[in-house]
């Protein structure tokens, strides 16, 4: 499970007169680190969309191999189609591999240099190298972030705003970092406000007709907000004193969903368990309050509508067990189940299907749904 | 006081036992007699193949299916308070 997590907030807007994006941007996670690919497509509109959606797609794809960033860059520049006519490329990119660790590899090809951001402070300076791979030079950076730096990347139509509307160069990088390092101090270190604020500006100073199709993508580093839940007894009842260290080893927010679990917490931690008051009424099982744990609910009844919810929406009229336990697993960017596999004989015979008393089949859904989500998920068994 | 506590766990809501506490609560009212019983709910009572269970001063009571709550109450409850 990562440590840490990357926020990361893009903002687009499309050329005056084309409705749709020549940047494309793609987000995705190998098990210790985070990859950002962003790209230009030659040109605007359709096209442009298209060539930036093949470049990222397939940068992207490369990374869930075993590859080094050398070699992906290699396969990269030899499959991208180039313009015979002009002899440039039909899309730039940008590539930027986040570890857990904090260790950052930039990879960048024909796009604007990325701003790194301490927490708090101004841009720090990156040094890069030169590299050419194939007739082409990409250049490379190396560096670690600490939690709360940010990284803020953008493609040309940032560079050259306001070209033709009374900026002769257009906003230009410096121009750029000085309007980042002013503003920066004013907001809250939210990488969305951030992408918000470089973007509004750009088109201001396209005078809202913008003459090229632009995007930002701001990146924040930060500690990875975790969960545990706990749900169900073990198969052999000698191991609840292991299941439930386990439990309450594992960092971050502490879940119990379970009536029997929760009285093995309870008992465990020489604690009361008490009923919350607050879903009684409600058609789910209600809540209940164990000092030192988070969340307290009943077992594979709220584990399954918690799954519906997250399939269907929740309504938005209900506050019931199973949108309180949804509270705290969309708080988080790492989730771990503890799944208890003793089967309550009770829970056959009831008129509903038997398989939505499979705990395991419940949490599998429940935690394939919030991975879906880009959450990731760790199943442990009793 | 005497103390009754509900199941609402998985088993025991399934087969009614929310409704077992809400109709037992309003009898427990109706008849006036909330300074005399403690009535909770609790998330397992450990006995699910009965379910619904109701504990009662100690003693569990399984199958208390909504529709027999009243005569649980009247039989039960009722006459350990006498």
């Amino acid at each position: 499970m990562k440590s840490f997590a990357v926020d990361v907030a893009v903002r687009q807007f499309s050329k005056k007169g084309e409705d749709i994006y020549g940047d494309a941007v793609k987000v995705s996670q190998t098990p210790d680190s985070t990859i950002i690919v962003m790209s230009d497509g030659l040109g605007s509109g359709v096209k442009a969309n298209v060539l930036a959606t093949l470049t990222v797609e397939l940068a992207s794809g490369l990374f869930q191999g075993d590859l080094s960033l050398h070699e992906i860059i290699e396969t990269l520049i030899a499959t991208l189609p180039v313009c015979k006519w002009r002899n440039i490329a039909y899309s730039t990119f940008s590539i930027v591999r986040i570890y857990d660790t904090g260790h950052v590899t930039v990879a960048e090809y024909d796009s604007p240099g990325l701003i790194y951001l301490r927490e708090g402070n101004s841009a720090v300076p990156i040094s890069t190298t030169e590299r050419t791979i194939f007739d082409r030079t990409i250049r490379e950076s190396y560096f670690k972030m600490n939690p709360g730096d940010m990284l803020v990347m953008y493609s040309d139509g940032i560079l050259y705003a306001g070209v033709g509307e009374g900026l002769r160069m257009g906003w230009q990088e410096e121009g750029i970092l000085e309007y980042v390092s002013e503003i920066v101090p004013t907001l809250s270190n939210d990488s969305k406000e951030l992408a918000d604020a470089i973007a509004d500006r750009a088109i201001g100073f396209w005078a809202n007709r913008p003459g090229d199709d632009g995007t930002v993508l701001c990146a924040k580093y930060r500690k990875a907000r975790l969960a545990t839940v706990l749900s169900g007894p073990p198969m052999d009842r000698g191991l609840v004193g292991r299941q439930i260290m386990d439990f309450l080893a594992s960092p971050g927010a502490k879940i119990v969903c379970g009536g029997t679990t929760s009285h093995l917490v309870a008992d465990y931690l020489n604690e009361e368990l008490q009923l919350d008051e607050r879903f009684l009424d409600t058609d789910l099982p209600p809540t209940g309050k164990i000092r030192g744990i988070d969340l307290v609910t009943e077992g594979i009844l709220t584990l399954s509508r918690a799954a519906e919810y997250l399939k269907n929406g929740i309504p938005e009229d209900k506050a019931d067990g199973a949108t309180a336990l949804l509270d705290q697993l969309l708080k988080a960017d790492g989730i771990k189940f503890i799944v208890g596999m003793a089967r309550n004989p009770a829970h056959q015979n009831t008129g509903l299907p038997d398989s939505i008393f499979l705990r395991r089949t419940v949490v599998e859904d429940l935690a394939t749904l919030l991975n879906d989500m880009g959450k990731e998920t760790e199943l442990v068994y009793y | 006081m005497l103390e009754v506590r509900v199941c609402v766990g998985s088993s025991c809501h399934i087969r009614g036992g929310a409704k077992t506490l809400k109709t037992l609560k309003s009898l427990i009212e109706s008849h006036g007699l909330a300074d005399k019983v403690d009535l909770s709910a609790d998330l397992c009572l450990d006995n699910c193949m009965q379910a619904p269970n109701v504990i009662v001063d100690g003693a569990i009571f399984g199958g208390i299916t909504p529709d027999r709550a009243e005569k649980f109450f009247t039989d039960y409850i009722l006459k350990k308070l006498q």
